[in-house]
């Protein structure tokens, strides 16, 4: 018996010298001192060049599209080790330790990457340096998303899930496995925060509810909140009712469109546990939606449509035009003013929907597109950005479309919590599927080229089958883990709310906000 | 001197003796070689049996029946998601063999692999207990794969679940076997690993275990101790720390309704019940075998064992060999007659297995379903011709008839022999209300509406019937659909998931480098410039599918498209459209006809003896045979008009192939 542990013994410390040795040796390249200049720029994905990257981000993993047998790349800045990685397969994978000081070191910097081809005649081919630049402000640490295989009457595993932009580490926030493949979808956080939190739940079994996640309470709501804003006070939260429609075209490359039949809004006043709505957020001959609260909780934005029709038949997609509007509102009387209109339609010629305004109150960004609210699976939306400060200098909203928009749909954007990056979902690379990508804004409210959301293996986007919808910013992450929500979702006790409408029209005898009441009757 | 008489009696007594000595030797024989070759003819009958008559590659592309039919990708994101749960390796290990039901052999492999693995360890746990007169019991898990297997309901994750609980328990008695001290070590070892990797059939391993360690060995306390640790695993690693719900803690992978038996929506003939009955059956014998020692006073085995020992050891007697502890009989001719009847036994209950449960019409449904995919359309023909059509249109039939139409068309026969069929209007299209809630149907309409032009259409189906299966033949669709629309970023997905399968990865590859060459060089792809050139072009909305609608629009757009042409006429037919039937037979010759397929004709004459007026025939001309039948048709139809019922038979006997007997009895496929 103790012959043959010892023999295993020594099989085990053969194998694990021989390892040693295989890394050791296979390893073993020296520094690159001659090589071939190449002229042309290298072909690498994710497309990580030429760009402005936060200073705290996970390594910039990246795969070289060049043929070659051994390939080097050399990372480098001002201060600071030159990082140098080899791989065989073109996969750089770089170490995170080493690259978190890099960038931390050289904020502000320059940061570049060398890299070198070793071809089939065993020569090393260098191409041009690859600069990217590293900012001074950091990217919030978390980022939110929904992970569904894009379809819409059926489907099958998705979730919510928290992504450490830091690391490459991943967790869910609620995955529907935990409560029997219901359906998951629209979150929201109160500015950045993940102490306030709205997820949506429609399960067969368990009911549509929504979870309202405040610190370490967790209630859930007799009903779907659908697009939803937290004002920054925390004291109300704005939310759509959606009465959407789901139809098809017969040759355009996304097949799936929906167009809204009818929508309003309406709040949920977290004290009184209430639901409301005012005359001017839900009228009976507009459609509202995706509404937004300004930094300082005085301003309401939402997209707003006039309802022209009579009959829901009559309805033709491409005639729904989106106006941007704004109302404004005051916390401690919960008075709603008048509706403004920020943007037209008309003026504009696009439909102006997901209206986002930056945590300083400078910029608002919004989709456009050629019709209709559905933004996702419209190849036409367009990220727009609006100067806010400037329109009040001037009265005129001045709006322009953002360079690093695509042929394909961009959409779903949220602003960090120090407002200089955005997240935005597109579907630029990748068709149906959509992905996150990042774009640094600086003060001038210029807009960089956007990076994809880094992932371990860069070839990963290549066979993910997911789409990552409404991307959203968080500072920290939602402690909350999936069984105990669920447990929530699948649990009896439920906040009964009455409804102040039937979609957009008002309930006989229900409350709207007091102070609307003389309002709605004019 | 001895006598004769003598002589003969020794002679006959020696002669007796070699008799005696030869049977009992050739029992011996059959004692050792027979019988493990009767369980080896049972598995190889079983495994030609799986591999010719069930043929396993009908499970793998049972598209849409089975749509949770594991997919496999070799990436370490896939396994990594099996990581986050109690059982997901397991489930990666049966996701992984479950691939090889792509080809019947080799699917045939792993399931007779399977049940001869279960046939084992249940043989080494009766022999553990002592009930060697119960060792029939080993055959209970084979002949329950059988009858699952026969009536073509995928339950290998759960069967598996089950073996591993077996192993593990089979395992645990031979480790434990000799040391009392380290059962309890090896016990929790056993226990975190097997729970780990097969979720909640560890609770059958525990069971085993429990059982065994109370009855057989006499160990209560260590008998309690597994007991408290059985239920507590799945609590502390289940629950507390892969953070699942707790009735997910303690069910993972067991037959519990919605989740495995979920495979099948309804499995017929008590398959449901006789997994559980497969689960039960050791934990009950164990129990009942271990209640009748104690009852009849025969104490545990290691007593027993130490009785006999002792008593043997005071005799000064040599240890007995431990096979004479088997009740084996020292009569020859008894052991051979019980052979005999076992083996007899044996194959007659496995044939009554296998007639009870064997179910032809779920086969010919999969049959038509492979070789549809499979694009083998004699095969399709051949197989519906099997199926048995019953008198109310349904699901099945209508996903026959779909199929058969298709097949049809690809045969250049739709127009001749389609009312040779039983037809069903919403079979043409699969327009039955279940449309958008069935994957079956999802699935089922992908290729004919790709065939048709109508990729967008495919396309939906498609990605609504994924969430629920990703299957390779679904992502090879997909990706083609998506270089024929220049949806590269999309087709580069579909591939680069087809390229981390096991048998679709060249293909898959080669796409993939042409894609990052030059994706211009895929017009010169014969598949996709195809699909680009009956592709619908035309872009407009639509709420609901209008086939004739977007048939014309297809014809608009290639005059060419013969299947949207085809498919357009027997619209028409089916739905006694015969004004519009007509006015669209110039179209025959945009396709070549050089004489009118056999229905077109029989509508043609119905329609002219219905408004009373010639049809414009565009330069064809009706044959004689056509006119002969249909005067025959109306003759007979005249002449029993007023007793219609009582003629019936008669009719669908001479004219159920044709048209016209579709048109007045909207049944076809009636002439025998």
């Amino acid at each position: 018996m103790r012959t043959r542990c010892r023999n295993l013994f020594r099989l085990v410390l053969l194998v694990i010298l021989a390892a040693a040795a295989w890394c050791v040796f296979d390893h073993r390249d020296g520094p690159i001192e001659r090589y071939v200049s190449v002229e042309r720029s290298i072909k690498i994905w994710p497309d990580y060049s030429g760009t402005v990257i936060p200073p705290n981000i996970a390594p910039l993993n990246f795969l070289i599209k060049e043929s070659g047998g051994r390939y080097c790349v050399k990372i480098y800045s001002k201060d600071g080790r030159v990082i140098e990685v080899f791989s065989k397969t073109g996969s750089i994978i770089i170490p995170a330790g080493r690259w978190h000081q890099l960038l931390n070191m050289n904020r502000g910097r320059e940061l570049y990457f060398d890299i070198f081809v070793k071809t089939q005649n065993s020569r090393w081919s260098r191409f041009p340096t690859i600069t990217n630049k590293i900012a001074s402000e950091d990217i919030d640490n978390f980022l939110v998303y929904r992970k569904i295989y894009p379809g819409h009457s059926k489907w099958g595993q998705m979730g919510i899930y928290q992504r450490n932009l830091e690391t490459c580490d991943e967790s869910a926030i609620l995955e529907n496995r935990f409560f029997e493949n219901g359906c998951v979808n629209c979150h929201s956080f109160r500015r950045n925060l993940p102490d306030k939190m709205l997820i949506d739940i429609r399960s067969t079994k368990y009911g549509v509810s929504a979870l309202l996640i405040e610190s370490e309470t967790i209630t859930k709501i007799g009903r779907k909140l659908g697009f939803t804003t937290w004002h920054p006070s925390g004291r109300l939260i704005v939310c759509s009712i959606n009465k959407p429609r789901l139809f098809f075209h017969s040759s355009r490359s996304y097949v799936q469109d929906i167009l809204e039949v009818d929508s309003g809004l309406i709040y949920y006043m977290l004290d009184s546990r209430t639901m409301e709505t005012s005359p001017s957020i839900c009228k009976k001959d507009r459609l509202e939606t995706f509404p937004e609260w300004s930094p300082d909780g005085r301003w309401l934005y939402f997209s707003s449509a006039p309802k022209w029709w009579k009959d829901e038949n009559e309805i033709k997609h491409d005639k729904i035009m989106y106006d941007l509007v704004r109302v404004s509102y005051d916390v401690n009387t919960g008075q709603w003013g008048p509706v403004e209109t920020v943007l037209s339609a008309a003026e504009t010629g696009l439909s102006i929907i997901q209206p986002r305004v930056s945590p300083d109150g400078r910029w608002l960004l919004a989709c456009m597109c050629t019709y209709g609210t559905w933004v996702t699976h419209n190849m036409t939306s367009d990220l727009y950005m609006i100067d806010i400060e400037a329109a009040k200098r001037t009265g005129r909203y001045e709006y322009r479309r953002l360079d690093i928009n695509s042929d394909r749909s961009e959409s779903w954007h949220s602003w960090s919590s120090n407002s200089r990056w955005i997240v935005f979902s597109s579907k630029m690379d990748y068709d149906i599927f959509t992905k996150p990508y990042f774009s640094y804004i600086d003060n001038e409210g210029r807009v960089y080229k956007p990076l994809l959301l880094p992932q371990k293996d860069p070839r990963f986007y290549d066979f993910c089958l997911d789409s990552f919808l409404v991307p959203e910013f968080i500072t920290a992450p939602v402690s909350k883990t999936s069984e105990k929500l669920a447990r929530i979702v699948r649990g009896r006790e439920t906040l009964t709310v009455e409804m102040p409408v039937t979609m957009a029209t008002p309930v006989t005898g229900k409350s709207f906000g007091t102070k609307d009441k003389e309002l709605w009757r004019e | 001197m001895k006598s004769s008489h003598e002589l003969n009696g020794h002679s006959i007594r020696s002669w007796r003796g070699c008799w005696s000595t030869c049977l009992k030797n050739l029992a011996m024989l059959i004692s050792k070689f027979c019988r493990p070759a009767a369980g080896s003819v049972f598995f190889v009958l079983f495994y030609l049996y799986i591999w010719l008559e069930i043929e396993p590659c009908l499970l793998y592309h049972g598209g849409g029946w089975f749509n949770r039919f594991p997919v496999f990708f070799t990436d370490w994101w896939f396994f990594r998601k099996f990581l986050s749960y109690p059982g997901g390796l397991l489930e990666y290990l049966c996701s992984f063999l479950s691939q090889f039901f792509y080809c019947s052999w080799a699917g045939g492999l792993v399931v007779t692999l399977q049940a001869w693995l279960i046939y084992l360890c249940t043989n080494y746990y009766i022999k553990a207990i002592g009930a060697y007169r119960l060792r029939f019991i080993r055959f209970i898990g084979p002949l329950f794969l059988l009858a699952a297997y026969s009536q073509y309901i995928y339950l290998f994750p759960t069967t598996m679940a089950f073996l591993a609980a077996l192993i593990f328990s089979c395992v645990y008695l031979k480790t434990t076997s000799k040391s009392k001290m380290s059962g309890p070590i090896y016990f929790l070892i056993f226990s975190i690993i097997l729970y780990v990797a097969a979720g909640g059939a560890y609770l059958l391993f525990g069971v085993l275990c429990v059982i065994y360690e109370f009855f057989f060995r006499g160990r209560h306390r260590t008998g309690f101790l597994y007991l408290v640790l059985a239920a507590g695993i799945p609590y502390l690693i289940g629950a507390l720390i892969f953070g699942q719900r707790l009735f997910d803690a303690f069910t993972e992978l067991l037959p519990v309704p919605w989740k495995s038996i979920g495979y099948e929506a309804s499995p017929k003939k008590m398959i449901g019940e006789m997994l559980y009955g497969l689960y039960l059956s050791l934990p009950l014998i164990g129990l009942v075998v271990g209640l009748w020692r104690v009852l009849t006073g025969r104490g545990t085995l290691s007593s027993q064992k130490a009785a006999e020992s002792s008593s043997q050891s005071s005799r000064g007697e040599k240890k007995p060999n431990v096979k004479s502890a088997k009740p084996d009989s020292s009569y020859p001719g008894s052991a051979i007659a019980k052979w005999r009847i076992g083996s007899i036994a044996l194959f007659l209950f496995t044939g009554a297995v296998i007639s009870f449960w064997h179910n032809s019409q779920n086969k010919c449904l999969l049959a038509v379903v492979y070789y549809d995919w499979q694009k083998k359309w004699p095969q399709v023909l051949a197989a519906a011709r099997r199926y048995r059509y019953g008198n109310s249109l349904t699901q099945r039939s209508c996903f026959i008839t779909h199929s058969v139409n298709h097949a049809l068309y690809h045969t250049g026969r739709l127009g001749y022999e389609m009312f040779s069929y039983p037809q069903h209007l919403p079979a043409l299209f699969m327009t039955i209300p279940e449309r958008t809630q069935s994957e079956t149907i999802l699935w089922k309409i992908v290729d004919s509406h790709i065939d048709l032009g109508l990729i967008n259409v495919a396309e939906n189906a498609m990605t609504e019937a994924i969430q629920l299966s990703k299957h390779p033949l679904l992502f090879k669709r997909l990706a083609l659909i998506s270089m024929a629309k220049a949806n590269y970023g999309a087709a580069r997905v579909y591939l680069g998931a087809l390229s981390r399968t096991l048998f679709y990865s060249h293909w898959a590859n080669k796409y993939l480098d042409l894609l990052e060459t030059d994706p211009n060089r895929l017009s010169e792809d014969e598949d996709i410039r195809g699909l680009r050139r009956i592709m619908l072009r035309n872009e407009f909305a639509y709420s609901e599918v209008k086939y004739e609608k977007l048939l014309l629009q297809l014809l608009a757009e290639n005059r060419q498209n013969q299947m949207a042409f085809e498919y357009l006429m027997a619209l028409y037919l089916m739905s006694r459209h015969l004004d519009k039937f007509s006015e669209n037979l110039y179209r025959l010759k945009d396709f070549g006809y050089t004489q009118i397929p056999r229905h077109y004709e029989e509508a043609i004459l119905l329609y002219r003896a219905m408004i009373g007026k010639q049809v414009v025939l565009h330069g064809f001309s009706i044959s004689a045979d056509s006119i002969n039948r249909f005067k025959e048709f109306s003759r007979d139809y005249r002449l029993y008009k007023q007793y219609r019922q009582a003629v019936y038979g008669r009719l669908a006997e001479k004219h159920g192939d044709s048209y016209y007997f579709y048109y007045f009895y909207n049944r076809s496929g009636m002439k025998k």
